[in-house]
């Protein structure tokens, strides 16, 4: 049986209370006892002192009445006289003492008859003493009645004594019994006690153990209870400014409708069940849909039916994470029309970042500039074609124009070829048979036939200038002029020359025509300065602005600036063929290879010396980009 | 000098330059040694001794080659000279109207000896091709023939 701790304390309690109690009243009821006794011994003690006190003055009677009569002094007589007035007031006292006994009662009659009857002959006795003298007094002693009476009295008084001593030890046992008893039972009840308030102390302790652990554990709830005070004291704080925040966030909800609304760009927004959520103005006046008509509803409705499914693929996976960037989506207007959007979006996640909330999608209407691409796309590709046919055309033009060459270079130069050929050789086999206009004649035409091939030849080289491929590479400029210089020195020999061959930068190019450019200006200058008394001819080079500029420079004699824009045409010429000869090819060949290689070409002069400078420089440039790649 | 007969082989099919030839080369006193095919066929059936050529004997020392012909052209009948054993070595010189590049570096591709522009003076020409004519027809050792 499980009995509480409380309850065991109650009963063990309730019983030690009620066995203290119990010891209570015995203790009291041994104390009762006790007095009992003590009352009895001096009660037993007072009958028997008053009893003995009793019989004395009786034997004081006999006594003063004996000596009395003996003597006959009357002084003798006082304790008679004494024991006569208070014995009897003894004897009523005694009687009172012991009023629940009849048998002494019974006594203490017999004892009153006695003493006035022993009273009464003492009294006697002295009377007789008196009246009669001695003798008749001792005569009347003699009988024996007095001391019948006084025997009987002693035996009475011994009685009562003994009778009151009897019951004194009856009830001195009686209760020395009891108190046995008592004090075993006490022992016992010690024992018992001392048992119960073990077994008390124990429960008790135990009790306060869990008491304390109890109070341990109230400490403990107190702090934890302080701590959910704190913790609630915080929530509260969080809820006040969580409200805070909630209205903030109404505003900026709000601030964000608006912001939605006054956007140019179509907004809307769907989320995970790829149901819209947002559908900004700009949205509506795409699709000519209300945002009411389509809030809740799945954004395939937005697609034109064709690519609705393509949409819609894009749209979910921006469910996985994906962010849409620029990605074209074809919208369709209730009225049918297509729009263009470049789509992009944005996940909006969890707080915890795991999983998407909504999705912002915004896009951008291309559907004009792509008309516009599509425009542009239809003309590039026209334009393309044009070009392609262009080529084509130009292509075939210039085999037509190469097979012409060829043609013009064999077969316009055979006939001529014939003519110069059978003319010498007519001049040469029949000069004999000729008279001499004949023979000028025929020498004019053989001039004119070779005049006509040097024209061809240097039509033709111009041409295939313009066609050879160019061989680019880094050239030495200064070991080119010098090897170029060389090859004049035949022509040099006997005139008075100086040349100044400054430091050149290197140039790029096919190495064959840039030479060849040399050639032609240092050519050109050697020429136009014969008639000079010291020929100084001068060659440098600079870089300049991302290009390198060399030139030419003579004191020759120049030409007139008015006719500068000719100087680099075909078969164009500034001075008379009796003055200097040529056909007026090389500077067109210069001019055509310089700009094959992107450069130009241009030249100054000073015909008239006025500028004390007399002569003319020519000038060339050779873009320096080509050099940086090799 | 050695008096053996050394044959010419003028390809041309323009019988005007072949004369002005003729004529540079008679000044030489060669005119005797030298055969004329019209075209690139008539110079590979000489070679082969083939059609109106089957009769003829002896390997020419020297071939003189014009590039612009009908049907096949000098540089075709270069390259066929070049490619047979037995006339590989033959000395060809390639003699044009033309200084286009791309027949000359063709022709030394090819293994063309020489590469000689016919000038419009004849003076000029004569000298070349007697310069040439000496120099192929006489001077020059002759590779090994099969006879």
């Amino acid at each position: 049986m499980n009995i509480s701790i409380n309850k065991k304390i109650l009963i063990f309690s309730s019983l030690i209370l009620v066995f203290n109690v119990f010891i209570g009243y015995t203790f009291y009821d041994s104390k009762r006892k006790l007095a009992e006794t003590e009352h009895l011994v001096q009660h037993t003690e007072d009958v028997i002192s008053r009893s003995s006190g009793i019989f004395l003055l009786f034997k004081d009677i006999e006594s003063a009445a004996r000596g009395f009569v003996l003597t006959g002094d009357s002084t003798i007589l006082t304790p008679l006289f004494i024991a006569e007035k208070t014995i009897f007031n003894n004897i009523g006292q005694l009687r009172k003492m012991m009023l629940e006994n009849p048998v002494q009662q019974r006594r203490l009659d017999s004892i009153s008859i006695y003493v006035q009857n022993r009273l009464e002959f003492s009294l006697h006795q002295v009377e007789l003493r008196r009246n009669q003298g001695l003798e008749s007094a001792i005569a009347y002693s003699s009988t024996n009645k007095g001391k019948y009476f006084s025997d009987r009295m002693s035996w009475l008084t011994n009685d009562i004594q003994m009778e009151e001593v009897a019951v004194f030890k009856r009830l001195k046992n009686t209760n020395e019994r009891r108190m046995a008893i008592v004090n075993w039972f006490s022992a016992g009840m010690f024992v018992l006690m001392t048992v119960f308030t073990l077994f008390l102390l124990y429960v008790t302790a135990k009790y306060l153990l869990q008491i304390k652990e109890k109070e341990k554990r109230a400490e403990e709830l107190i702090i934890a209870n302080k701590e959910l005070a704190f913790q609630n004291k915080e929530k509260e704080k969080r809820a006040a400014e969580l409200i805070l925040m909630n209205e903030e966030q109404r505003e900026t909800n709000e601030y964000l409708g608006n912001l939605l609304d006054c956007a140019n760009a179509p907004i809307i927004v769907w989320d995970t069940h790829f149901k819209i959520k947002q559908f900004n103005k700009a949205f509506e006046l795409l699709t000519g849909r209300k945002e009411n008509d389509v809030m809740g509803r799945t954004p395939k409705i937005l697609f034109p039916t064709d690519s609705a499914d393509g949409s819609m693929d894009l749209i979910k996976r921006t469910h996985h994470g994906e962010r849409m960037e620029g990605v074209e989506i074809n919208i369709v207007h209730i009225d049918g029309s297509v729009r263009i959007l470049l789509l992009s979006s944005a996940n909006i996640m969890s707080s915890d970042g795991k999983s998407v909330l909504v999705t912002i999608g915004q896009g951008y209407d291309v559907t004009e500039r792509k008309r516009g691409e599509e425009e542009i796309r239809k003309l590039n590709e026209t334009l393309e074609q044009r070009v392609i046919d262009r080529t084509i055309q130009l292509e075939a033009a210039n085999k037509e124009l190469e097979s012409f060459s060829y043609s013009v270079s064999h077969d316009l130069r055979a006939p001529l070829r014939h003519i110069g050929g059978f003319v010498d050789l007519l001049i040469k086999s029949n000069s004999s048979q000729l008279n001499d206009t004949g023979l000028r004649y025929l020498k004019i035409i053989s001039e004119s036939a070779h005049e006509m091939g040097e024209l061809i030849d240097a039509l033709l080289t111009f041409s295939r200038l313009g066609r050879s491929e160019l061989q680019g590479t880094r050239l030495n400029s200064k070991s080119m002029v010098t090897r170029a210089l060389k090859s004049f020195t035949e022509e040099l020999a006997g005139r008075n020359v100086e040349i100044k061959l400054f430091d050149l930068p290197d140039a790029w190019g096919d190495e064959n025509l840039i030479y060849q450019v040399w050639i032609n200006l240092i050519s050109n200058a050697i020429k136009y300065s014969r008639n000079a008394e010291k020929t100084v001819i001068e060659i440098g080079g600079n870089i300049e602005d991302g290009k390198t500029i060399f030139y030419v420079k003579d004191n020759g004699v120049g030409f007139d600036m008015k006719y500068a824009d000719k100087l680099f045409g075909v078969f164009q010429r500034l001075h008379k063929v009796k003055d200097f000869e040529g056909i007026g090819i090389g500077l067109a060949n210069v001019n055509r290879i310089v700009s094959r290689h992107g450069g130009k070409c241009w030249a100054i002069s000073d015909s008239d010396g006025k500028s004390g400078d007399k002569g003319a420089t020519f000038f060339f440039s050779n873009p320096t980009n080509h050099l940086l790649k090799i | 000098m050695k008096t053996e007969i050394k044959r010419i082989l003028i390809v041309d099919d323009s019988p005007k330059d072949v004369e002005l030839t003729m004529a540079a080369l008679s000044e030489n006193h060669l005119i005797n040694e030298i055969v004329v095919a019209e075209d690139g066929e008539e110079a590979l059936d000489y070679l082969y001794k083939r059609g109106k050529f089957s009769h003829e004997i002896g390997i020419p020392v020297v071939i003189l080659l014009d590039i612009k012909m009908p049907k096949m052209n000098g540089i075709e009948v270069l390259r066929h000279i070049r490619t047979n054993p037995d006339f590989k070595l033959i000395p060809v010189i390639m003699v044009t109207s033309s200084h286009e590049e791309r027949d000359l570096v063709e022709s030394y591709k090819l293994g063309a000896n020489s590469y000689v522009v016919k000038p419009v003076d004849i003076t000029q020409f004569l000298e070349a091709i007697k310069t040439l004519g000496q120099y192929w027809a006489v001077v020059n050792q002759p590779p090994p023939m099969k006879k």
